[in-house]
């Protein structure tokens, strides 16, 4: 049973105009200034188990009234809560969870809770904020710097340091000197004041998408809604700009990027600043943390008042415990932290990389060490060879009677100059044909001039020879020319024999009289019968063709009178035909119409029957054409006469082309005799032409043609073909040249043939082989003395070189030599080997001296590095074991826990400190549960209470709290519950509020949530177009 | 006494004993006189001479007004309404409007042995007029009622004023049939009524100033739940009647704009017979006719309705006064609104109630309807009046709260109030079509 007095007092206390509304129900009214805004209502029955069945109508006979009241706001009915108040007895039946559940599940009309009896003083005192610790939460880059400050380490969690070069700093030993004191920086009053004010107005200028000023004005509350991408978080960021000069999330600033914030009720603006020395004032003021170099005001900003989102939903989302961890870390110890332990154990990784580094070239180090002893040893020990050598030398140069042997090792280069000299002057001597190895220089002079008699003595040979061969050639190629000419000669006579031009010019002289003759006569060629023009004989014939044209015109004039004459008198009658016809016709007619036929019309007369009609008739008929005929008659003999004297003049006009221009004197005639005369003509050079041609055609059966007696001309080289008897003189002439010649070409002949036997003759002497060619001859003998010349340049060389003693042969000298060749390179090898020992050893001392040095090198940094990997590893324990974070987990662990249970919803988890440690425990099973196994929505609702208590323990910094889309992932009721706990906040009024979302319905549900506060209540739309 | 009617046709009509389509000498020739390019003309068509008319429609059809003369107990017959459906098409843009005169109602036929016989005809006289010429003004509407005309829409959006069947003398103030050129003024009244003068038997004698019986109070003598006060408001305004109960039945039409005059179902004259479907006007005395039907079906729903609060309706919380009793209203400045509860101060409400004829969908889809020319309307009265922000939020909220649809079945009365709208996680959205948010 409840003790409902009690319950009732209780309520009483917290709402002193608690009403009554039912039987055992109360309604309490939570205001805020003027402002209700939220309407509870206590259920005192103890009967959830009836009401669940009829959850709904309950709620509209309790809750309705007030609801839908049109006095209200409408606003309350999203803040309306419902709260069962049950005894312990009816909590502990069974079906109570299941109730509770389904109970709170319920979305209608109110928010619903089912509290036990002992609960409801903590609920009522909800409301007030317990104070926490006052002190902020420690921060690890602090304490690792002390660490690491002790052991003069602390460069390695300098940024500016990088990690190679830290690493290399720790095994160099280097120690950071004694740490700068820091000098406390004063804040300036604006600063001081927005440790503690809000903001009223926000200036932005040239911030990020706003490159125009944007002013906007705030409140306790500020609600930033718009679509994605239009500058809700750009818009937080700016209010972190203003605090930290710069931002989480690395964004391009604009040159005159400048951020005023109106601080409420104060005189002074905070303005944004990317000063180091400002900046580091406030962190220091704000966040109690000092730094000397990066500035990281903008980490302790995002630690305290700026939800870090991305770890946030990380945290909700990652499947990984190690991730969670390390989410949890960056929420708690900030981004910074994170970067911090990672850069450490980066540092820590290469570090002992390093070492691992350093003592394997110590040892390696060592060893080569002891190796190089050993070999240093092995030299020291070596013989020496080379003067013994040098001794063995020296005597064999001797014994060869060399002429300067050298005084010591240094000159065996020199030496082996020599040698070789001598070598290839004893190889030509050798080679020579002439032995001239011990010839003095007279008889070597002699042997000379003797050669240098006989080479004159070929070389005249060598001439005669050749004037003989071209003597010979000249006369046998003229006497072949001549020869040729004979020929050509011989070839023209059978045509000097039968006159053979004089031929020709006769037949084409007839040929050419024909020719005229005929061109003459073919114009009269058709002269018929003359009897036509007997009349006209003794008449010039020009005369004749006159009179003859005269005599057709005047036919012509008769034939054309006659023509027109009888044309007029056909047409006369036709036209007399008509007429009569018509006559005809009129009398016809006339006759029909008259009443007797026969009886004529005009004389009265009367015929027998049908005889007027024939009558008539008969006289039209009777005309004739006498005269007609007469003027045919007349035509036809005009014409004939015509014809007759045409025929004449045809007759007549070839005599006139016949005889031209004598035809006025010619009488017709002569020209006819004329023309008798020369048909005579032609007829006799006819047959000349005939007789000619058949001569020439018996000629050319003969192979006589004037076309082969030009070719013939032009082979013999004359033009026109001389007389018989001048012909065979030239040709005797020609014979008796060729008898001259062919013998002078057989003189010449038997020349060379002496001149070869003399050749011969010499190369027998000279004892070679020369064939009768004297330009061999010329040229072997020529060879022998340059030979001869060659071996004795070569003997007096060998003799400056060494003694040749009398005895001595060319091939000895030369075996000799070869022997002592091969012992100077024994030498010199030796030398050499010698050289080679000397620095050998002396490199391997300064080797030796060197890796003593380095050992000693690595020994010192090994010690240095493990010493700070000591210190490292420590560190990096301590920060994977999650110490730190750990120890700020209890710390906070009731503020936690309070804020878990107050957003989130059912109570399934509880928050404890176990052991030192925070950890979480399912209620329905006591067991302790890891984060990675509650749900996405759990997780981020103990992300969010992880903030929301680091943000409770700021004192000193800007009470701010900025939020960016925070709650994906909670469910309806848990965003309910967390909007209700950020209003208990926002009424407390210790933190101005920024939330940032693009989700309608989230939005929609805070502005029913805070829109209670009024004019505090600033609600920011962004939009693109703005 | 002998009474000679000379009827000109060139059509025979039919009738029981087929006397015109045996004894009728048909005329051959239509004559028409002044037809002159953009003039007025006036023609006559007497009787079924309509139905050979189609030919001339066309030519004779423009600036003119027609007059069409029968005597027929049913001159809204399948063929006169062929007539002015072609009509209809062809006028519409020719200042074309017909006359329809039919005779008056309470026809006898001499029967034999001095028996008569009741035509119970409909009268049907009617003045038909092209879109273009009547506005629709509600009070002009609710003024021409008065006096005895009647309006509907007839097909194609033309309008008709139907004649009061009694007999009377109605002077008319009548627009003209076509004006030549521009006017500086156009308000398109067509018709108004300066003086009525109705008979009076007692003294034989012509008294003006009556209001035209319309025959709704003896309609409604039948619903005594309603009679009394829709009476009263009909007299007040009949379209206002007419609107109360379209809610009720559930608004057709679009959302916004359902209860203008164009759009009321009951303002269209029935498809098939061309009566009259308005429950304020009652002339029809055969309740066979569709309209007829049509109207008491509405008048019972009114009824029913109003008997609800009697009945064991679970009235959703928002409209629980209305259990205590309400009466049918409708009112201009919340035109989506058709009850006043008896009680409570809370004003108007929205009340559908769809009797034992619809399923869940046409439930939830009449109250989306419903609900959402609600906020609209609520939203353009708030733009109207410069709210903005919470003030704006609590109107639209409201808005939402005083609708109930009201349904039968099995036996029991069901309602869906304002549902969804009631969760704590779901906000109110500032308007049902957010034009608010930027989608971009």
């Amino acid at each position: 049973m409840i003790d409902v007095q009690r319950v009732q007092a209780l309520l009483k206390n917290r709402y002193p105009n608690l009403e009554s509304v039912g039987q055992g129900v109360f309604r309490g009214v939570d205001r805020f200034g003027a402002r209700d805004y939220a309407i509870r209502y206590f259920d005192l029955n103890d009967r959830l188990a009836t009401t669940v069945d009829s959850l709904k109508s309950y709620q509209e006979e309790v809750l309705s009234p007030m609801y839908f009241s049109s006095a209200v706001a409408t606003d309350l009915r999203w803040n309306h809560y419902l709260y069962f108040v049950t005894s312990d007895e009816e909590a502990n039946k069974g079906e109570f969870g299941r109730l509770k559940a389904k109970v709170e599940a319920d979305r209608e009309y109110a928010r619903k809770q089912v509290v036990r009896e002992g609960e409801i003083a903590d609920l009522l005192a909800d409301a007030q904020v317990p104070e926490s610790l006052t002190a902020l939460p420690i921060d690890l880059a602090t304490t690792w710097a002390n660490t690491l400050q002790q052991h003069g380490l602390a460069f390695i969690l300098d940024s500016d340091v990088s990690i190679p070069d830290a690493v290399r700093r720790i095994v160099a030993g280097t120690k950071d000197g004694a740490s700068r004191p820091i000098s406390p920086v004063a804040l300036l009053a604006a600063e001081q004041a927005a440790a503690s004010h809000f903001i009223e107005h926000l200036t932005i200028k040239g911030f990020r998408t706003h490159p125009e000023e944007k002013d906007h004005s705030l409140g306790r509350v500020n609600l930033i809604v718009g679509s994605n991408g239009v500058g809700k978080t750009s818009l937080l960021e700016a209010i972190e700009f203003a605090y930290c000069g710069k931002n989480r999330r690395s964004s391009t600033l604009l040159n005159n990027t400048s951020i005023t914030a109106d601080l409420f009720g104060v005189e002074h603006k905070l303005s944004s600043t990317t000063d180091a020395t400002r900046l580091r004032a406030r962190h220091s003021n704000w966040y109690a943390k000092t730094e000397v170099k990066t500035v990281t005001v903008q980490d302790s900003f995002g630690r305290f008042n700026f939800l870090d989102t991305d770890a946030a939903v990380q945290l909700s989302v990652s499947t990984s415990s190690v991730q969670i961890g390390t989410d949890v870390t960056r929420l708690v110890l900030g981004a910074m932290a994170e970067n911090l332990a990672d850069r450490l154990r980066r540092v820590l990784k290469q570090l002992q990389d390093e070492l691992k580094d350093l003592r394997r070239d110590k040892m390696s180090n060592e060893q080569l060490k002891l190796a190089a002893q050993t070999r240093l040893d092995a030299i020291k020990t070596a013989p020496k060879l080379s003067d013994s050598l040098f001794l063995e030398l020296l005597a064999a140069l001797k014994g060869q009677g060399w002429s300067q042997p050298p005084d010591e090792k240094g000159q065996l280069e020199a030496l082996r100059e020599r040698l070789q000299e001598a070598t290839s002057t004893i190889a030509l001597v050798r080679h020579s044909s002439i032995s001239t190895l011990h010839a003095e220089p007279d008889s070597a002079l002699r042997l000379l001039t003797k050669l240098n008699d006989e080479a004159r003595k070929a070389e005249a040979l060598a001439q005669r020879a050749k004037a003989a061969r071209l003597a010979q050639a000249n006369a046998r190629r003229e006497a072949q020319e001549v020869a040729e000419l004979s020929a050509a000669t011989e070839a023209l006579l059978p045509y000097a024999r039968i006159n053979f031009p004089q031929l020709v010019k006769q037949a084409s002289e007839c040929r050419d009289r024909v020719r005229t003759r005929n061109t003459r006569l073919s114009q009269v060629v058709n002269l018929g019968n003359a009897s036509a023009i007997q009349q006209f004989l003794e008449m010039p014939v020009a005369n004749a063709i006159d009179l003859v044209d005269t005599e057709i015109e005047g036919h012509q004039r008769r034939h054309d009178a006659a023509q027109t004459a009888l044309h007029a008198l056909e047409k006369t009658q036709s036209t007399m035909t008509v007429l009569r016809q018509r006559l005809l016709g009129t009398a016809q007619d006339i006759l029909q119409r008259s009443g007797n036929s026969d009886h004529c019309p005009l004389c009265r007369t009367e015929f027998e029957e049908g005889q007027l009609l024939a009558r008539m008739m008969a006289d039209v008929a009777e005309v004739t054409s006498e005269q007609a005929n007469l003027l045919r008659v007349n035509i036809s003999s005009a014409s004939e006469a015509m014809a007759n004297t045409r025929a004449m003049l045809a007759l007549l006009r070839p005599l006139h082309a016949f005889v031209g221009n004598s035809a006025l004197t010619v009488t017709v005639a002569q020209a006819l005799e004329q023309i008798a005369q020369e048909r005579t003509a032609v007829d006799r050079d006819q047959h000349e032409l005939d007789t000619i041609q058949a001569q020439a055609l018996q000629l050319q059966s003969d192979g006589l043609s004037s076309k082969d007696l030009s070719s013939k001309f032009l082979t013999a080289g004359i033009t026109e073909l001389p007389a018989l008897e001048e012909l065979q003189r030239i040709q005797s002439n020609h014979k008796e040249t060729l008898e001259t010649l062919q013998s002078a070409e057989k003189f010449a002949l038997h020349e060379l043939d002496l001149v070869r036997q003399e050749c011969d003759a010499m190369a027998e002497r000279l004892s070679m082989e020369a064939l009768g060619d004297t330009d061999k001859l010329v040229r072997l003998v020529k060879e022998l003395i340059s030979a001869a010349e060659a071996a004795l340049g070569a003997r007096q060389i060998l003799a400056t070189i060494l003694t040749i003693s009398n005895e001595a042969t060319a091939e000895e000298i030369a075996l000799n030599l070869a022997a002592i060749q091969q012992l100077l390179a024994q030498v010199a090898t030796a030398v050499a080997q010698e050289g080679a020992n000397d620095k050998a050893l002396n490199d391997e001392t300064k080797n030796v001296d060197g890796l003593v040095k380095k050992i000693e090198n690595s020994s010192t940094k090994i010690t240095c590095a493990s010493n700070a990997e000591l210190v490292l590893k420590t560190l990096a324990k301590e920060s994977s074991g999650g110490e730190l974070e750990s120890q700020i987990l209890t710390e906070n662990a009731a503020e936690i826990a309070r804020t878990f249970a107050s957003i989130h919803m059912p109570n399934e988890f509880e928050i404890q400190i176990a052991q030192g440690k925070l950890v979480i425990i399912r209620r329905s099973t006591g067991a302790e549960v890891q984060l990675e196994h509650m749900s996405t929505g759990q997780r981020a609702a103990f992300a969010l209470s992880l903030f929301l208590a680091m943000n409770g323990r700021l004192r000193s910094g800007p009470p701010m709290l900025l939020f960016d889309d925070p709650v994906a992932h909670i469910d309806d009721i848990n965003v309910l519950s967390f909007l209700d706990h950020l209003r208990q906040l926002a009424i407390g009024g210790s933190r101005q509020i920024f939330f940032a979302t693009a989700d309608t319905k989230l939005a929609g549900l805070f502005r029913h949530k805070f829109r209670f506060l009024g004019d505090e209540f600033k609600e920011l739309r962004l939009s693109r177009t703005s | 006494m002998l009474f000679l009617l000379a009827q000109l046709k060139t059509v025979a009509c039919r009738d029981n004993r087929d006397v015109e389509q045996t004894s009728l000498c048909l005329g051959e020739t239509v004559y028409a006189f002044n037809r002159g390019i953009n003039s007025m003309s006036l023609i006559s068509i007497i009787c079924s001479d309509a139905f050979d008319f189609t030919e001339h429609i066309d030519a004779i059809h423009s600036n003119c007004l027609l007059i069409h003369i029968q005597l027929n107990p049913k001159p809204a017959h399948t063929d006169y309404a062929a007539y002015r459906t072609r009509l209809c098409s062809v006028g519409t843009n020719s200042h074309v409007e017909l006359l329809c005169l039919n005779w008056a109602k309470n026809i006898q036929e001499v029967k034999a042995a001095g028996k008569y016989a009741d035509w119970n005809n409909v009268a049907g006289s009617a003045w038909y007029a092209p879109p273009a010429k009547f506005s629709a003004d509600d009070g002009h509407i609710d003024s021409l009622h008065r006096g005895g005309l009647y309006y509907c829409l007839l097909a194609q959006r033309w309008h008709s004023f139907f004649l009061n069947y009694e007999g009377q003398i109605i002077q008319l103030q009548k627009q003209k049939l076509l004006f030549p050129g521009e006017q500086a003024l156009a308000p398109k009244n067509f018709v108004a009524i300066e003086e009525r003068w109705s008979w009076n038997p007692g003294s034989t004698s012509w008294n003006s100033g009556a209001v035209a019986n319309d025959g709704f109070a003896d309609a409604l003598a039948g619903y005594h739940a309603i009679s009394e006060h829709l009476h009263l408001a009909s007299q007040a305004s009949p379209l206002a009647v007419e609107r109360a109960i379209e809610i009720l039945m559930g608004p057709g039409g679009n959302p916004a704009s359902w209860y203008t005059v164009k759009e009321l179902d009951a303002v269209h004259l029935d498809k098939d017979e061309e009566s009259i479907r308005r429950v304020t006007v009652n002339q029809d005395p055969d309740l066979t006719r569709p309209g007829s039907a049509y109207r008491l079906q509405r008048l019972q729903r009114a009824h029913d309705a109003i008997m609800l609060a009697q009945n064991e309706v679970p009235w959703p919380p928002p409209v629980q006064d209305l259990a205590n009793g309400f009466k049918l209203s409708w009112k201009r400045n919340s035109p989506h609104h058709n009850v006043e509860p008896n009680a409570g101060g809370r004003g108007p409400a929205s009340l559908v109630y769809l009797s034992d004829q619809a399923n869940n969908s046409a439930v939830e889809s009449t109250h989306q309807k419903l609900r959402k020319a609600l906020v609209t309307h609520a939203v353009n009265e708030a733009c109207v009046a410069g709210k903005t922000g919470e003030e704006m939020s609590n109107a639209i909220v409201r808005a939402q709260d005083r609708l109930c649809i009201v349904f039968r079945r099995d036996n029991h009365f069901g309602a869906r109030g304002p549902e969804g709208t009631n969760l704590i996680d779901t906000p109110a959205s500032e308007s049902p079509v957010d034009f608010s948010e930027d989608r971009s």
